[in-house]
This record gives structure tokens, sequence and C-alpha cells, in this order.
């Protein structure tokens, strides 16, 4: 690791973390779940002793399959999930970049939601007033900002989630295949926000991402992680090498057996 | 659990100004979007009162007493007035995660602060209706009196009782819509079955009388109306204060301690998992 950065204080740590599910066959078990311990259950391990530190400044694309365990990772770092054992460490104010559509209520406006979303990031009410214009200017709503949520569509929603994530000034920015968000325009205006935002030293990104062009544009160190587990951490180019060789080794595998 | 509490308390601390934001969005929830405004605040409680004032006392003439019409429509008010408030507490309390899903599940919010925002949005719109009954009571010639100095203390009591209610049923009703179902389900029983609209003195069974003693709406509703009215249906009794009634009062101190530790029991043990449920 150079010099510089491991001089720089820790923004996002996983001590063994481990993330477990149980898994019941039909409601009916579930709720006996709760009472008796010998129904039976599938336990499904969704992260599975993964510990990694990432400091201040650093750009890092998770890399691995659909139901890896990466969104799972993600939701403990913005503290809406625990973990089952283990310890999650986040030092700074995270946007997330996550299911942009969610996080609203639908009754209230586009402007009512930015507000309150504000207030429960902790913005003073100048630093409010000061952020509305920027977000609403940027995600191009127009008009529609003063209409309840329920009536945008869901690229609408999404541009109001990334205009306001990208205006709350994070120290941690989490992104999720959220950079396909609106028409080709809008996109290549949140690519260029986002780098904009990156190359600002302090700020931290984690980055999921199916497009290994992506990963290269944007992130500097990879974390490959397949059912649970953190196989690879290291440099982009080396981690993205380290996935293909994966697959290619996986599917022979799966070949082989048809 | 002695963790819970003080982080709740911390938590109440630190987003104090949030809490209120958003209480009094959710109080504006009800309101946004009609003509009406605020107005609808009072329709349903004001057309309740008279549909059973006229039920009541015209078609069914039950458990009414010796009082006048007009007193018995200050009686009715006394119960019907505070159940509004508690009905919305305990379905809304059990529901509460449910309904505010996207602070649990999406953000990154103390999900403890969320019952205390919830009941004090339905607190300040209780207070307003509150306003009427005083209108009431002071309009059918009656003044205020020492006992009312109780009436702060048994508002707190909701008050509390309720956000315990939340932290009790709020976490389970996420994990079983069974039981949030049956919630739903008992809140027109309740309301029959409590002592709102009936005079719980007025029941000879002793075992029945033990039994709703035990109800936190029948305990609630009576010290209400023992603090307007008096004790019973017969004409407007003397008021006495609250504990005069050793059985009422214990009973309801008893549900009350047992409510609160509950809730923070099973509050403490489950909000870790209620984002992974919802």
């Amino acid at each position: 690791m150079p010099e510089e950065v491991a001089q720089k204080p820790i923004a996002v740590q996983f001590d063994h973390v481990t993330k477990r599910y149980k898994l019941y066959p039909s409601e009916r078990r579930r709720l006996l779940g709760f009472f008796s311990k010998r129904v039976h259950y599938r336990e499904i391990f969704a992260n599975d002793d993964l510990s990694f530190t990432v400091r201040q400044g650093e750009t890092v694309a998770l890399i691995g399959p659909n139901g890896a365990g990466k969104s799972t990772a993600l939701k403990m770092v913005t503290g809406v999930s625990y973990p089952t054992s283990g310890t999650v460490t986040v030092n700074g104010r995270v946007a997330a970049l996550l299911q942009l559509r969610a996080g609203f209520d639908g009754q209230l406006t586009g402007r009512q939601n930015i507000r309150m979303r504000a207030q429960i990031a902790g913005m003073s009410k100048e630093e409010i007033e000061k952020m509305l214009p920027r977000v609403i200017r940027f995600s191009e709503l127009g008009d529609y900002i003063d209409q309840p949520l329920r009536t945008y569509s869901s690229g609408m929603k999404a541009r109001l989630g990334f205009a306001f994530a990208v205006n709350v000034k994070p120290e941690i920015l989490i992104v999720d295949e959220a950079l396909s968000v609106g028409d080709k325009r809008f996109n290549r205006k949140c690519k260029r926000r986002v780098n904009k935002i990156t190359s600002r030293d302090k700020v931290t990104m984690l980055f999921v991402t199916h497009s290994a062009e992506s990963a290269r544009n944007f992130c500097e160190r990879g974390m490959v992680i397949i059912e649970g587990h953190l196989l690879f951490d290291g440099p982009i180019d080396a981690a993205l090498e380290f996935y293909d060789n994966y697959l290619d080794r996986t599917d022979n595998k799966t070949e082989a057996e048809d | 659990m002695i963790e819970t509490c003080k982080e709740l308390f911390h938590h109440i601390a630190e987003w104090r100004s949030q809490i209120f934001a958003l209480a009094k969005i959710d109080m504006g929830k009800q309101v946004h979007g009609t003509a009406l405004g605020w107005i609808w605040i009072f329709v349903k409680p004001a057309l309740y009162l008279f549909c059973f004032y006229f039920a009541l006392n015209f078609g069914i003439r039950t458990a009414r007493g010796d009082m006048s019409d007009i007193e018995y429509f200050v009686w009715l008010a006394c119960g019907i007035i505070p159940w509004f408030f508690m009905q919305s507490s305990l379905s809304g309390g059990a529901k509460i995660f449910s309904t505010y899903k996207f602070l649990v599940c999406r953000l990154k919010f103390p999900i403890d602060v969320i019952p205390i925002f919830r009941e004090l949005s339905l607190f300040f719109v209780h207070l307003l209706l509150l306003v009427i009954v005083f209108i009431l009571y002071f309009i059918t010639g009656h003044s205020l009196d020492i006992y009312f100095v109780q009436l702060p203390f048994v508002m707190v009591f909701m008050f509390v009782f309720f956000i315990a209610w939340s932290f009790m049923m709020g976490p389970l009703c996420a994990m079983s819509k069974d039981l949030a179902n049956l919630i739903e389900a008992i809140m027109t029983p309740i309301f029959w079955l409590s002592g709102v609209i009936f005079d719980v003195n007025a029941i000879a069974n002793p075992v029945i009388h033990w039994l709703l003693c035990f109800n936190p709406v029948t305990f609630f509703v009576g010290c209400y109306r023992n603090i307007f009215i008096g004790g019973s249906t017969v004409g407007i009794a003397d008021k006495t204060w609250l504990w005069s009634d050793p059985q009422f009062f214990i009973c309801g101190l008893v549900v009350f301690v047992v409510t609160v530790i509950a809730g923070l029991f099973v509050f403490s043990r489950l909000k870790k998992d209620i984002a992974d449920v919802l």
C-alpha cells in the first residue's frame, strides 16, 4: 500500500463480519421458529467472515456475481443493517446512490422530500436553503419538484435521489450501478459529477459494478466478493483479472458437468 | 435494556429538531392535498360523537344513569376524544415500522426515534381535540377545579404508555403479519368492550370488572372521565383523586409498568432485525 494511503484515517472497516439469514420454507414455520429451535431452516451466509479496511480517499470497486453479498455489505456500511457477528466501523457522512428511488415519502412533494432527507442528514436550515436550488437544478425536474412523489416516474425518482446524494457533501460515497439512470445525457452528467466528487482527496468511494470498464474508470482498488467471501483485495486491474479467471474456471466446471 | 433506554434518550436529544420536523410532516399528511385542510382533524371525532350520542341516547338508551342529555354528551366526549388518540396510537404503533419503512430500510436513521415523533404528532392532534372537550365543559356551566392538576400527569402517562406500546408491538408486528392483522382486527372490539361508551363502574359482575381494570384504554378513559366529570354516571358525582379507587389505580399502574418494561425488552432484542424483515 502506498505510504500516503497507509497514513490516512480509516473510513470503513469490516472486522470478521458475518451476516446470516435464516430461510424458512413457509410463513408458518417462520413464526414457529421464533419459539422453537427445532424448526428446520436453511442458513444463508450473505457475508462470511469479511474483513477489510478502506481508508479516506480510496476508490474501491466491489466486484462479484449477483447475490454475492455486495449489497448486504453496503447496507451495513450505510448503517441500515447490522452484522450477525463482527464489527463494522464507519467514519464520515455516507451518501448512498443505492436504490435511488427508495428513501422518499410518496405523499410529499419532491421539494419537501429533499428538505426532509436533508434534515435527517443533519444539515442546518441555512445549508438546506443553499442546497435546495442546486438539487432542483441538477435533477432537471422543473415544475415537477412541487408535485407529490407518487406522481413521478421511476426515472424521475432516481434523478431526484441522485441529485440529492451528490449535493449532500458526502465523505463516503456508495454507488451501486446507479450511474445508469435517466437518459444518456443525464447519465454523462452524473458520471462527470461522481468523478468530480471522487477527485477530491477526502471522499472515499465504494462502487459496485458489473462493468469492468466502469470499475477501471473510477476505482484504484478492487475487492472480489463471491458467495459472501472476500477472495481478492488489491489493485483494480489485478482484481478484474482474478475475477475473469474465476469465471473461466467455474464456467468450465459447469460446462463439464452439463 | 438499560442500554436501549440510554440510547433512546441520547437519540431524542441529538435528533430533537428532526423529531419535531417529522412530527409536523406526519401531522400534515392527513390534510395535505385536501381543500378543507386542518378542519379534517375535527370532522371524524365530531361525527362519531354526534353519532354515538344519538344512537345511544335516543336509540339504545343504555347505562346512562340519571345524567341530563347535555351532561351525557360531555360524558361521552370525555371518552371518545381520548379514544381517538388511543386508537391511532394502538394500531399506528403496531404498524409503525411498516409505515415508515423507508426510514428503517433505506436511510441511516435511529429507529427508536420513529415512535417518538409519531406519538408527538398524534398527541398534538389530541391536544387540539381536547380544546373541544374543554369548550363543552365550560359551556355546560362547569369550571376548572383542583382535580385538573391530574390532567397533565395522565397525559404524560398516556404518551409514555403508547410509546412503550410501539416499542413492544412495532418490531413484533413487523416480523409477523399475523400479529399485525390481529391488532387491526381487535380495534373495534376493544372500543366496544372498554367502557368508552358505557360506564365501567356500573358493571355488577366482579370478574369482568377486574378484567376491565387491566385494560389500558379503560384506565385512561376512566382517568379522563374522573377528572372532568367525576366517578360515575349517577349525575356529575363528586370528583375524587385518581388514587382513591385503589383497584382501578393500581391495576392501571401495573399495566403501565409492565408495558414499559416489555416494550424496552422487546425492542432491545429485536431492533437490529427489523430492517432485515421489512
